[in-house]
């Protein structure tokens, strides 16, 4: 049986190690990136991490060992104490974790109030994420391809006929990136159809049939020119863009954005909060085929075998859910003539957010269709 | 035993001579600082490691440590079964900086604490390991110096420890298993 001997006492030494295990999270959350631990962001500035983490733990010691006296008289022994500690290391994880999500939930509504969305829009929203990037309601319509549906975007000058890129988003953290391709293409005079996947869509091999029946659907459309149809994909749209542009020699150009290229990668395990909060994390796994569909889709093996198709991978140098194996053989593949380019600082999910992807990416497609490249 | 107890006095007459020092003997001697700090420290190695193999080699450690800990408890807990020493305040005039404990003086329990931590670290990360043997050996000499153990109790304590983190070494072969679940577990709930 337990003995708490001084009850207040094991009280406050409860909240100590509370206070001390969040600061040594922070200060690890800081020292390695894990954003699903970090109450505030230190990706740009780590320093802040550790003043932060050694504050709370140089705080929570002060206050319990200078104003307990009773710490020298005999109190809770070894047993209430490994309980004591043990509670308190669950309470300060699932703060942590929850701390961690409501900083997330108010930087989303911070950017959201300065009109931005947040970055991990369902794909279900696509429809009207894209009606912000349409100029206006009449270049957006809604078409069927197939047994797939998407949203089509006419370009800013729509003089016959013009090129066209197939956009397939991840089925997660689509973000503002999907919107500033858009945009980006659309501007350069592109016509684009964005895919509209829902989960039960990835489904293995079916899968396989979206890219083409998406360039059939352009094809056949007058105003596009057939002999200047790209694709571009996110995440996981990425995989199915790489493996099904390896067997269409009527895709001209590709981009993949993050594919990811690996089962072992995306298994569950403390990685994931590198890029995201637990709870993000949890609505994340409940896709549970990705790990299979990654590897029947072997977007990096289908790669290899782009013979004419220009291709352009972009990962992040700090995407956890591409492993440093993984981006060997990436390299290994480039040297095959793909093009690959790793965004300093940038994570998996922050490519989905960032600039800096997109750009690369409408640039790709003007050099490569537009201009003959 | 003449020798413990002149090493014990020498130690022990330290006390009260340097307020400064008295006072971190006071902040290292209790029941609370050195086993947290330690716990601290395997908290922040669970989760520090950079690559997933690193940080599978630190988790297998803190989970040694743990096991290292129980194995090492329970030796101390057999010792005071079959030998009581009674206390140095017991028997001889001390300077006396922290309460009377009751149980018995040998073998010393926070020493098998401090060093089953940092003997089962060391094994797997040496570094670390180090800073956690030199917390047990600031932890032990605080113990004589505040008058509640003699030199020969902390050092059957650390003798315990390290034998408890050898043990665990030796055995990891059986210990494995349990650690892989723990690892497992900690991976289906994305916190190993």
């Amino acid at each position: 049986m337990l003995n708490w001997m001084i009850v207040h006492l094991a009280r406050a030494y409860l909240v100590m190690v509370i206070l001390a295990q969040i600061g040594a999270l922070q200060i690890v959350a800081a020292r390695r990136g894990w954003l699903g631990l970090s109450i505030v962001n230190y990706r740009r500035r780590p320093v802040v991490g550790y003043i932060l983490g050694a504050a709370m733990i140089l705080g929570a010691y002060i206050w319990f060992f200078a104003s307990h006296p009773e710490i020298w008289t005999p109190g809770p022994a070894g047993a209430e104490l490994t309980t004591l500690f043990t509670v308190g290391s669950a309470i300060s994880l699932l703060a942590t974790l929850l701390l961690a999500e409501g900083r997330r939930l108010l930087v989303g509504l911070l950017r959201r109030r300065r009109g931005l969305r947040s970055g991990d829009a369902q794909l279900a929203a696509i429809p009207f994420h894209l009606k912000r990037a349409s100029r206006d309601a009449e270049s957006l319509s809604t078409v069927t391809f197939g047994d797939f549906s998407g949203a089509l975007l006419a370009p800013e000058r729509s003089e016959e006929p013009r090129p066209a890129v197939v956009l397939v988003p991840g089925l997660y953290a689509t973000g503002e990136a999907v919107q500033w391709v858009v945009e980006g293409l659309q501007d350069l005079g592109f016509w684009v159809l964005v895919a509209h996947l829902r989960r039960r869509d990835l489904t293995y091999p079916e899968v396989l049939a979206v890219l083409p029946t998406a360039v059939s659907f352009l094809a056949g459309r007058p105003q596009v020119d057939p002999q200047r149809i790209g694709a571009v994909g996110f995440g996981i749209g990425a995989n199915i863009v790489l493996r099904s542009a390896s067997t269409d020699p009527r895709v001209k150009a590709l981009a993949a954005i993050g594919p990811l290229v690996s089962q072992e990668s995306v298994a569950p395990g403390l990685n994931l909060l590198h890029e995201m909060t637990y709870l993000q994390v949890l609505r994340w796994a409940t896709f549970r085929a990705r790990g299979e569909l990654v590897a029947q889709l072997a977007a990096l093996e289908y790669a290899r075998k782009l013979k004419n198709t220009p291709a352009l991978l972009i990962w992040g140098e700090r995407d956890r859910l591409v492993s440093q194996a993984d981006l060997s053989a990436v390299q290994a593949a480039a040297e095959r003539g793909i093009e690959v380019r790793r965004i300093e600082g940038e994570t998996h999910f922050g490519l989905y957010r960032g600039r800096a992807a997109v750009a690369l990416t409408t640039k790709w497609f003007r050099e490569r269709l537009l201009n003959g490249g | 035993m003449a020798a413990d107890l002149e090493l014990f006095r020498a130690i022990n007459g330290l006390a009260g001579q340097w307020p400064l020092l008295d006072a971190l003997m006071r902040l290292v001697v209790n029941d609370y600082f050195v086993p947290t700090t330690m716990s601290l420290v395997l908290l922040a190695l669970w989760f520090i490691g950079g690559t997933p193999e690193d940080r599978e080699a630190k988790q297998r450690a803190v989970i040694y440590a743990v096991f290292t800990l129980l194995l090492a408890n329970l030796v101390v807990k057999l010792c005071n079964l079959v030998y009581y020493r009674p206390r140095p305040f017991e028997s001889h005039e001390v300077n006396l900086l922290f309460y009377r404990p009751w149980d018995s003086s040998f073998p010393s329990n926070p020493a098998a604490v401090g060093f089953s931590f940092a003997s089962a670290i060391w094994l797997r990360q040496r570094r670390c390991g180090w800073a956690l043997g030199l917390l047990a050996a600031l932890f032990g000499f605080s113990r004589i110096y505040c008058g509640v153990q003699y030199p020969v109790d902390v050092l059957a304590g650390a003798l315990i420890g390290m034998a408890a983190g050898w043990a665990t070494h030796a055995g990891r072969r059986w210990l494995d298993h349990l650690g892989n679940a723990a690892i497992a577990l900690g991976r289906r709930h994305y916190l190993a």
